[in-house]
């Protein structure tokens, strides 16, 4: 009897569970159609990839969603499609996502395990790096350390300033790199290393510009462009090694495989066809010969 | 009677030795080794015994050699008159600059206390150079005074560094110690290559009982002791206190300390505990700093003395100090610590104290070998004579590695320098020639 009961409750709660998302918000496609218009959504503050440009948004990622919704208007044969541009925050934009408030994340974001447990992903369209910013005058005993070396060489005896340990300030994005993660890699080199977080890009550069940061960690590509726009005079350097590679991509609706197909088409084809070297070129200061070989990994054939 | 009171006693000597030894190194120490983790303290093993062997070669010259030049006078035993004053070169460049080097240090832990000293070079250089001034004209007063000072500020060494050695053992726990043995995975024998080089120049220092032989009451027996005992003394003390703080404090928070010292008494008492042993630790920085400016011009008028150094590095006072080279000493220290305006001179200011290092460490080995010429010449018994060469290749052998590891940039500067010492000595070494029989009666004006 009790066994009984148990299955067809279990019955009950497969089929609720299958019926679920299509009772939330049916499909992306279907939506986009009933709609007339295809929602992108941004964050306004991540250029090179996304920015607010008056009541539009512009960059790398922008154009590449273009392209996309150029692809659903034939698809769906709807030319008078509407594109709506949807702002979003480092907070919501997942739910954004996962609520259909928006029908895709333009903005990059590395696809976390945790992350998929709420949304899908594109192909990657950008590998991220992790890379530093330091001031001009940074010592030397940093910038061994943040290089991978030892931060003193030679005899550590009594004269040795501070017995050779160089004592940092390290910043970055709140929920970015970890303490932990700073730790490991640089406790053998000789540093003690205090760390700091912010809550954007901006914020951190301004920590190292004051003097109150020696160094501030964050993806290599935006640390580059927003230095070139608010820093150019010089007095503030980003190294050149990157930490760690990650892939981005576009965020989709987890369960709708049809419309996430259509963007990997979509993606694959501008791969193969030059389109996305020429948006590197474009927006990101030309792909480097890493980044033209990833070209050919992340297209899906 | 009356002289002996400007001297320094046993006590005295072998208080300068161990604060001279630790002085600043010490205060970092336990960070730099949990960086490692407690597999580190394994390195004590051999750096304790390897200067152990250094500093029983150099007590056994003092034995065989009671004249007054310290290093020089033992490397003259077996290296002649040149090596006499290559040494006392070596070590007085090693010292000038080491002195600056600690200074600046001490300078960097009174920040805590004094943060208008960190806020700039300017503050910075102000704040060394005062320091540097302050630790020479507490010198004038003669050996004696030099001696009570230090006699006070070694308590900035014992309260927190010995007495942690002693009182640590309550909060001690060996779970603590155990967790922190290899943080970092490393295979034993890597982890221990590894660790060496912390622990491996820590006794550099023991040679300052022998420079201060002429300054010392009875210093055929003073100077052997001082230098066993300071020795002695700084070994037991570096393995028992950065054993027992591994034990305390957990290995994450302890490796990325800038003040372990503090850390570690804060955590058994309370934050305003940590501060004082902090002001106390600067204090023994300050303490050694005294002490190492007396050497420095303990060196200089040694060698005056021999006729080697300009002369007024020999003129001594009333109370038996040499002021009017020790002012010369603070100024040539001034201008090294111009370096800590601009931050590219301080790069260079710190490849110069690597050097002085390499310039600290030759001498070792030229003073430690004229033991052999001492024993020939005292007809040391055969048991003597085999025990303390082994224990001489030993401390050779411990010396060479200790250079070696000094790594090429810093040997680089110390070869050129050392090299450039012999261009010195030629225009020195007329003084020395043996008159020939017939030209006596010239040669009699020095």
């Amino acid at each position: 009897m009790n066994v009984k009961l148990t299955k067809a409750n279990n019955l009950l709660l497969v089929c609720l569970l299958t019926l679920a998302p299509v009772l939330a918000d049916a499909n992306t496609l279907e939506r986009v159609r009933a709609s007339n218009t295809f929602t992108l959504g941004y964050l306004p503050d991540f250029a090179p990839f996304s920015v607010q440009a008056a009541d539009k948004a512009g960059g790398y990622a922008i154009d590449l969603c273009l392209k996309i919704a150029d692809k659903v208007k034939t698809k769906l044969g709807l030319p008078g499609l509407q594109i709506r541009y949807q702002p979003v925050t480092v907070t919501d934009e997942i739910s954004a996502v996962s609520s259909g408030k928006i029908d895709i994340l333009c903005t990059p974001t590395p696809p976390t395990l945790e992350r998929r447990e709420a949304v899908s992903y594109s192909v990657p369209i950008y590998t991220a790096g992790l890379s530093a910013v330091v001031r001009q005058d940074a010592s030397e005993a940093l910038l061994n350390v943040l290089n991978g070396k030892v931060a003193h060489t030679g005899p550590t005896w009594r004269a040795t300033v501070n017995h050779g340990l160089s004592n940092q300030t390290y910043a970055t994005i709140v929920g970015g790199v970890t303490e932990t993660w700073i730790r490991q890699q640089m406790q053998l080199l000789g540093v003690v290393a205090t760390l700091v977080t912010v809550e954007n890009t901006d914020a951190g550069l301004k920590l190292v510009a004051e003097g109150k940061a020696d160094a501030f960690f964050a993806e290599r590509m935006m640390l580059k462009n927003l230095l070139s726009t608010n820093y150019s005079a010089g007095d503030l350097v980003l190294l050149e090694r990157i930490f760690e590679y990650v892939p981005t991509a576009m965020a989709v609706d987890r369960d709708d495989e049809n419309f996430r197909l259509l963007v990997d088409t979509t993606l694959s084809e501008m791969y193969r066809s030059g389109e996305i070297e020429q948006a590197f070129d474009k927006y990101l200061g030309g792909a480097s010969d890493m980044a033209k070989k990833l070209f050919k990994v992340y297209a899906i054939p | 009677m009356a002289d002996s009171s400007k001297k320094m006693s046993l006590m005295g000597l072998t208080t300068l030795v161990t604060v001279n030894m630790m002085g600043s190194g010490i205060i970092m120490l336990p960070t730099s080794m949990a960086q490692l983790g407690a597999v580190s303290l394994l390195s004590w093993i051999v750096t304790a015994v390897g200067s152990m062997a250094i500093a029983y070669c150099f007590s056994q010259c003092g034995i065989y050699c009671p004249r007054s030049g310290g290093l020089s006078a033992y490397t003259e035993e077996a290296h002649a008159k040149s090596g006499f004053f290559l040494c006392s070169y070596l070590y007085f460049l090693s010292l000038a600059i080491a002195n600056v080097a600690v200074a600046i240090s001490a300078v960097g832990y009174m920040t805590s206390f004094v943060p208008w000293l960190g806020s700039g070079a300017i503050p910075l250089f102000i704040g060394t150079v005062g320091l540097l001034w302050l630790t020479t004209v507490a010198n004038f007063g003669g050996p004696g005074i030099t001696g009570k000072i230090g006699a006070i500020t070694v308590w900035g060494v014992i309260i927190p560094v010995a007495g942690l050695s002693i009182i640590g053992w309550f909060w001690f726990k060996p779970d603590v110690l155990a967790a922190a043995w290899n943080p970092n995975n490393l295979p034993i024998s890597e982890a221990i290559s590894k660790a060496i080089p912390l622990t491996l120049w820590a006794f550099l220092g023991m040679e300052s009982a022998a420079q201060a032989s002429d300054a010392v009451e009875d210093p055929k027996r003073t100077v052997p002791l001082a230098c066993l005992f300071g020795t002695l003394g700084a070994a037991v003390v570096y393995v028992l206190s950065t054993t027992v703080i591994q034990g305390i404090i957990p290995n994450a928070e302890l490796a990325n300390s800038s003040a372990p010292f503090a850390l570690v008494y804060a955590h058994m008492f309370n934050p305003t505990v940590g501060n004082i042993i902090m002001a106390l630790a600067v204090m023994a920085c300050v303490g050694s700093l005294l002490g190492w400016q007396f050497t420095l011009a303990q060196t200089a008028k040694m060698t005056a003395d021999q006729g080697m150094f300009l002369k007024l590095f020999s003129k001594v006072s009333t109370r038996n100090a040499p002021i009017v080279g020790m002012l010369v000493c603070g100024v040539l220290q001034t201008l090294l610590a111009l370096s800590t305006i601009s931050p590219n001179a301080s790069a260079q200011f710190g490849k110069l104290v690597s050097l002085a290092a390499v310039t600290n460490l030759i001498p070792y080995v030229t003073a430690a070998t004229g033991l052999l010429v001492m024993m020939y010449k005292a007809k040391v018994s055969a048991g003597v004579y085999t025990r303390n060469t082994v224990l001489l290749l030993v401390a050779v052998a411990y010396s060479l590695y200790a250079l070696y590891a000094c790594g090429k940039d810093a040997v680089f500067g110390g070869t050129l320098v050392l090299v450039f010492g012999y261009l010195l000595y030629s225009f020195l070494a007329k003084r020395f020639v043996d008159p020939s029989p017939t030209a006596q009666t010239r040669a009699d004006n020095p």
